[in-house]
């Protein structure tokens, strides 16, 4: 058992003049192992690009982050050693490619800045790049590096920005919606390069998403995140096949598919709660059809099975 | 509109020179809105001449001195603060309301209207300006009447061009596409969906735009094609005061200040409109 | 068929670019569909497929550069500029980005009223439609006064929608509607689509890059790449049996490890027999629409514990080669033995085929006595569009004995035959057309041939028509109506399911799936209603009336007096006629329950036949059930 990341009670909350206006975040544990995968799928609101800025340290000045975050053999993460672990030991990936280089320099110029910044010589870096272009699987090397980012594809900057995340050989890979912004079949390449090389390189790997059939594809267990916790997170097989939370089913019932009936499929009452400052218990029991008063009473991740569901009406 | 006005005005609370700038204002429009009626030298303010008077420096009784013709320069200033106010207000509107016609008409149309408008626009806008209203007054003759036309005409294309652009912008949104395509009457599209989607920019340059008008307004006047005697045109009275200036250098200096004041606070208006409206509503 | 509201034929744009003349990007190619009144057409494909490209040139709003278009009938560019706005007035628009959609200067009631501006109606008139759309959209009356800052994504779609509706429009377009909302809120939206269109017999055109979506909600569709369409069809045919390469790997690309359990040999044409039907009997909500038979809501705890009657064991070899799945036998109400091969667990579902027929005839019994239906009246009486066809004179009570003489070809081999079209009519097949689709659509197509209620004739289309009925009479669905009357009485422990067709009507002929303890729970009731010991399901009187056989004034059918000498149909139910009174329910590829009332035993069986139907096997079956039956005398 090898783990990587380890993220132990993660509270985030926002304040203004010392009081606090928001909780985007109220209590997340989660580990991953080298070489595994693991999913954080949850829609708008609930946190889940968060989680990644927290782990980075790249939370905005207002915020107030408690709990404990490690990272393998580098021990808990602070605000002090953080800053030589980014981008080093933790690497990241986001969902525009355009907005994650500078349109004046090609992506030679950009890579060799990051290769710089890690300790790596003008020649070194000039011998590693294109083994390491050719890794993401691009052929034409010659010609990308020389390219600015607004003549290449999404597709092709998605490799690049793979390629730059990988270049120091992190520990962690977090990937916030790498593949949101890209046509299906493209993003489809994305996810599979992305095992591929985890497999050959053993990093763990942060997967975080809103669509869910992208983060079952990379994912072997998947946490399900609402409103700042996680409500089921177990094996991707077992959560997605046999979900339990109450959230869980609604969301994936709300899933399209030609095997549903049109006008059927899961519409889970209400909205997701935009501040979740002052609420007591459940913060899905207003609408939740199986909510009992118990629920006044916040849930814990129990486990249930193979995996664990924060519900007092999910019985073991 | 009114709304966001006001929400402008409480947001300028927060700074020292937004505060003052409002000050300004605020006893400028006072002054112009009360005329006649708050002079301290009621007679002497709107004209007549006071020869027993002459040459007398700021002081208890003549609070910013007498002009060269011995009337109480305050009240000349606050009596003229009518005229200058008024007149740029009216070139102002008059060059907003045809430019935003125009410009709505160039963006709506496009083709050879857009091109049309936007060359004569051009044309307009590669004078100085100043010179454009020296030419055209000196075709129309001296006079305030005739520099105020003068100044609409050179007026006029900052607002084609600023709507027009703006316009653009907005008739490819969505919602106007749309109204396209559901067949709404172009006039509705103009008036309903173009203009009230381009107000922001245009509330912003209409109120820099006010200071620089008077500044305008009062250049004509002091190289005497604008307002004529005995009007109390601060331009008028500042050129009035230049043969005297180095032994009555308070009637220049007063009226030169007046203009550079109120000039100077339309101009803080207008930044904090654009701070206000801009990068919020810009989304 | 219908005229429909929308033809694209062969249409090209090109667009040319501003600065150099010659430069030209051709978005769209030759590209040609229709789509009919009703109807849901999707167009999917990726960034630069020309998809929105060629929908907006379908309305009207880019002009084509070549190929025709008509709207309703009519070539789009002959029309004059006042037939152009009538023509506008039946058409309606949903962008993808619902809040930029909508003008932040006006309020909603101004954004939904103004498609009705010119209309000639008075500002009551615009009023009460406003607040009519605004409801039929899922808001109130309140929203009206709002701008749109103050509504959400999803509400802001609502909203979108409403106003495409003010026109009362036919044909409405649907840009990326639901892309840049949330999975729920999604999900919302798609619904109340569905909702309106079944309502108001909306057509729509939609686009989308997301394939999941166009899947779920078209009922034909195109695929689009690079300008041309690559594959069109109907959406059953393109997503199960994919034929250009662009699609197959589209479809990958949404597959997850945990959904694509379709075995690699899987075959669509044949899974109904060997050797796809092994793994399909088992899993057939897999691969197509079901909708499930609820079971009591506190029913018993599953048994854990699986009897075992070793005199059974002689039988094995007899088992094996008549390809069991499962064998359950009850003995005076007691379960004596239980048998499962291959991958059959006691908690699996396995496709009963014809055997679904008895539980619709059994449903007929208690649904006649509470008087809900009347065994007499003729299928023109309770189903006017029935009026037409070949079953309008027929009665209940010939459907349940299976002698409404109907041109019906039960050939399961035949792709022409009745059968086979019905079952392409339910989705079991696939369909090359449209027209194919819908069971009820093919229920009015059937042709008499012949005097109603004189010869017994085997006809599965009677028990769907007979589910039409009950679903009528009633006003629940089918599924619904199982799960009240027939299996939450029995007392299951498992929710059955049922195929259903692309409207969401049973398949009651054969679509239902039980596991093997449930059915043989209801095939004890159907015994211990017979003896006089229950009633949940049923009269005594009516187990006694079906276990005495159909009227002799019949005409029977000669493979029937060759295995059954005596016997006939009745209810729905195979009545022997023999000593011990048997009755059995039986289904293709070896499914049956048997009911021996002389020894008080009930036997389930679950097989996977490598063909349909053969004298051998049935006989076979007969014997080995009596064999078992004996056991127990």
């Amino acid at each position: 058992m090898n783990t990587v990341l380890d993220i132990k009670g993660l509270k985030v909350d926002f304040e203004i003049k010392g009081r606090k206006i928001s909780s985007p975040i109220r209590g997340i544990d989660l580990s991953i192992n080298a070489g595994e995968t693991h999913g954080i799928v949850g829609e708008t609101g609930c946190g889940k690009s968060l989680t990644a800025l927290a782990i980075m340290g790249m939370l905005p000045a207002n915020a107030l982050r408690t709990g404990c975050i490690s990272l393998g053999d580098v021990g808990e993460l602070t605000p002090e050693n953080i800053q030589q672990n980014r981008g080093n030991t933790i690497s990241m990936i986001f969902q525009n490619p355009h907005s994650a280089f500078n349109p004046v320099f090609t992506i030679e110029q950009q890579l060799l800045y990051v290769a710089r910044a890690k300790g790596f010589s003008s020649d070194e870096s000039h011998a590693l790049f294109p083994d390491r272009l050719k890794e993401v699987g691009l052929v034409e090397i010659h010609r990308i590096l020389k390219s600015y980012p607004h003549e290449l594809s999404g597709g092709m900057l998605q490799r690049c920005m793979i390629a730059m995340a990988l270049l120091s050989k992190p520990k962690l890979l977090i990937a916030d919606e790498p593949t949101t912004a890209l046509d299906a079949t493209i993003g489809g390449q994305v996810l599979t390069l992305l095992k591929r090389l985890q497999k050959e390189q053993g990093f763990a790997m942060l997967f975080i998403s809103h669509d869910v059939t992208a983060v079952a594809r990379v994912s072997e267990r998947i946490a399900v995140l609402y409103a700042g916790k996680i409500v089921e997170d177990g094996p991707t097989a077992e959560v997605l096949g046999d979900p339990q939370h109450p959230y869980t089913k609604g969301l994936l019932g709300a899933i399209p598919s030609r095997n549903k009936a049109r006008g059927t499929l899961a519409a889970i009452p209400g909205t997701v709660p935009s501040n979740t400052l002052g609420m007591t218990g459940c913060a899905f029991k207003s609408r939740c059809h199986l909510a009992v008063p118990q629920c006044d009473e916040e849930p814990n991740l129990t486990p249930h099975g193979h995996t664990s569901v924060a519900c007092w009406e999910v019985r073991t | 509109m009114i709304t966001k006005v006001k929400a402008g005005f409480t947001f300028i609370r927060g700074d020292i020179w937004t505060a003052i700038s409002t000050f300004i204002l605020t006893v400028f429009v006072l002054v112009a809105v009360l005329g006649k009626w708050i002079l301290p030298y009621p007679s002497e303010g709107t004209g007549t001449a006071n020869v027993d008077h002459l040459h007398i420096g700021p002081g208890a009784a003549h609070w910013l001195g007498t002009d060269e013709l011995g009337r109480d320069l305050l009240s000349r200033l606050m009596y003229g603060a009518r005229s200058v106010l008024f007149t740029s207000l009216l070139v102002v509107i008059v060059a907003a309301l045809v430019g935003t016609v125009l410009g709505l008409m160039a963006a709506f149309f496009g083709g050879w209207i857009d091109s049309a408008i936007m060359n004569i626009s051009s044309l307009f806008l590669s004078f100085p300006p100043l010179l454009l209203s020296l030419v055209a007054v000196s075709l129309l003759g001296p006079g305030l009447k005739n520099s105020l036309i003068a100044l609409m005409i050179s007026w006029w294309p900052w607002y084609a061009r600023l709507i027009r652009n703006e316009a653009r912008f907005v008739k490819l949104r969505p919602f106007v596409e749309i109204a396209e395509s559901m067949g709404v009457s172009r006039r509705r599209i103009i008036f309903r969906h173009l203009l009230p989607n381009v107000t922001s920019p245009l509330i912003i340059q209409f109120a820099a735009d006010l200071g620089t008008v008077i500044l305008a307004a009062g250049s004509l006047a002091f190289i005497g094609l604008g307002a004529q005697p005995p009007a109390a045109d601060w331009g008028l009275l500042v050129a009035q005061g230049r043969s005297v200036i180095f032994d009555q250098w308070w009637i220049s200096t007063f009226a030169g200040l007046a203009i550079f004041l109120v000039v100077l606070a339309f101009n803080s208006l207008g930044d904090v409109l654009r701070d206000h409206f801009d990068p919020r509503r810009s989304k | 068929m219908t005229n429909p509201v929308l033809e694209v034929i062969d249409v090209s744009k090109e667009f040319v670019n501003d600065r150099n003349k010659h430069e030209v990007t051709r978005a769209v190619q030759g590209v040609s569909f229709t789509i009919s009144p009703g109807e849901v057409f999707g167009l999917v494909g990726e960034s630069g497929s020309g998809k929105t490209t060629i929908a907006r040139c379908a309305f009207g709003i880019t002009p084509a550069t070549g190929g025709q278009i008509k709207l309703f009938g009519e070539d789009i560019a002959t029309l004059s500029s006042a037939q152009r706005k009538k023509s506008r007035k039946r058409l309606g628009f949903v962008f993808q980005d619902p809040v930029a959609s909508l003008n932040p200067r006006m309020t909603i009631f101004e954004v939904i009223s103004e498609g009705l501006i010119g209309a000639s109606l008075s500002k009551e008139e615009i009023r009460s439609r406003v607040e009519y759309l605004i409801e039929k959209v899922g808001l109130t009356k309140e929203h009206l006064a709002r701008k749109r800052h103050e509504l959400s994504g999803g509400q802001c779609q609502r909203v979108a929608i409403a106003r495409a509706l003010a026109s009362e429009p036919e044909l409405i377009l649907l840009d990326e509607p639901t892309s840049s909302l949330d999975l729920s809120v999604q999900a919302q939206i798609l619904n109340l689509l569905e909702d309106l269109r079944k309502e108001l017999n909306l057509s729509y055109l939609i686009i989308s890059h997301n394939l999941e979506v166009i899947a779920h909600i078209s009922d034909r569709m195109a695929v689009m790449s690079q300008g041309v369409i690559v594959e069109a069809g109907t959406t059953s045919q393109i997503m199960s049996n994919p034929q250009h390469e662009f699609t197959k790997t589209l479809i990958g690309a949404y597959e997850t490890n945990s959904t694509s359990n379709l075995p690699d040999d899987f075959d669509w044409e044949n899974w109904q027999s060997a050797p796809t039907n092994r793994w399909a009997y088992q899993h057939v909500s897999d691969f197509i629409k079901t909708q499930n038979i609820n079971p009591a809501q506190t029913s018993a705890a599953p048994r854990t514990n699986r009897p075992h009657d070793s005199r059974l064991d002689q039988h094995e070899v007899a088992l094996e080669s008549l390809y069991t799945d499962a064998l359950v036998v009850m003995n005076r109400g007691v379960l004596v033995d239980e048998r499962y091969y291959g991958e059959m667990r006691p908690e699996s579902a396995h496709l009963l085929q014809s055997v679904s027929k008895s539980l619709l005839g059994t449903l007929y019994g208690t649904l006649i006595e509470k008087k809900l239906i009347e065994p007499s009246r003729t299928v023109g009486a309770y189903l006017p569009q029935m009026i037409h066809s070949g079953y309008s004179t027929a009665t209940i009570q010939n459907l349940l004995d299976m002698t409404a003489a109907v041109d019906f070809s039960e050939d399961y081999d035949d792709p022409n035959s009745q059968i086979s079209q019905l079952d392409r009519a339910s989705g079991w097949r696939i369909s090359n057309s449209l027209d194919d689709l819908g069971i009820r659509k093919f229920l009015t197509t059937v042709k008499q041939n012949g005097v109603h209620g004189e010869q017994f004739q085997y006809c599965s289309a009677n028990t769907d028509l007979l589910a039409w009925i009950a679903e009528s009479a009633l006003g629940k669905s089918y599924s619904e109506i199982l799960s009240e009357y027939i299996w939450q009485p029995t007392g299951a422990s498992q929710s059955a399911s049922v195929t259903v067709d692309h409207e969401g009507h049973a398949l009651a002929n054969g679509g239902i799936s039980t596991t093997a303890r449930d059915l043989a729970l209801f095939g004890q009731e159907i015994l211990d209603t017979y003896l006089g010991k229950s009633t949940k399901l049923v009269s005594n009187a009516w187990a006694k009336d079906t276990f005495g056989g159909a009227d002799p004034a019949i005409k029977s059918v000669d493979y029937m007096q060759a295995m059954h000498p005596g016997g006939s149909y009745h209810n729905q139910w195979w009545i022997t006629n023999s000593q011990h009174q048997e009755i059995y329910a039986v289904g293709i590829y070896g499914q049956y329950i048997w009911i021996d009332p002389a020894t008080e035993t009930v036997i389930v069986k679950f097989s996977t036949l490598p063909i349909a139907l053969s004298t051998k096997f049935s006989e076979e079956h007969i014997a080995l059930f009596r064999k078992i039956s004996n056991l127990y005398s």
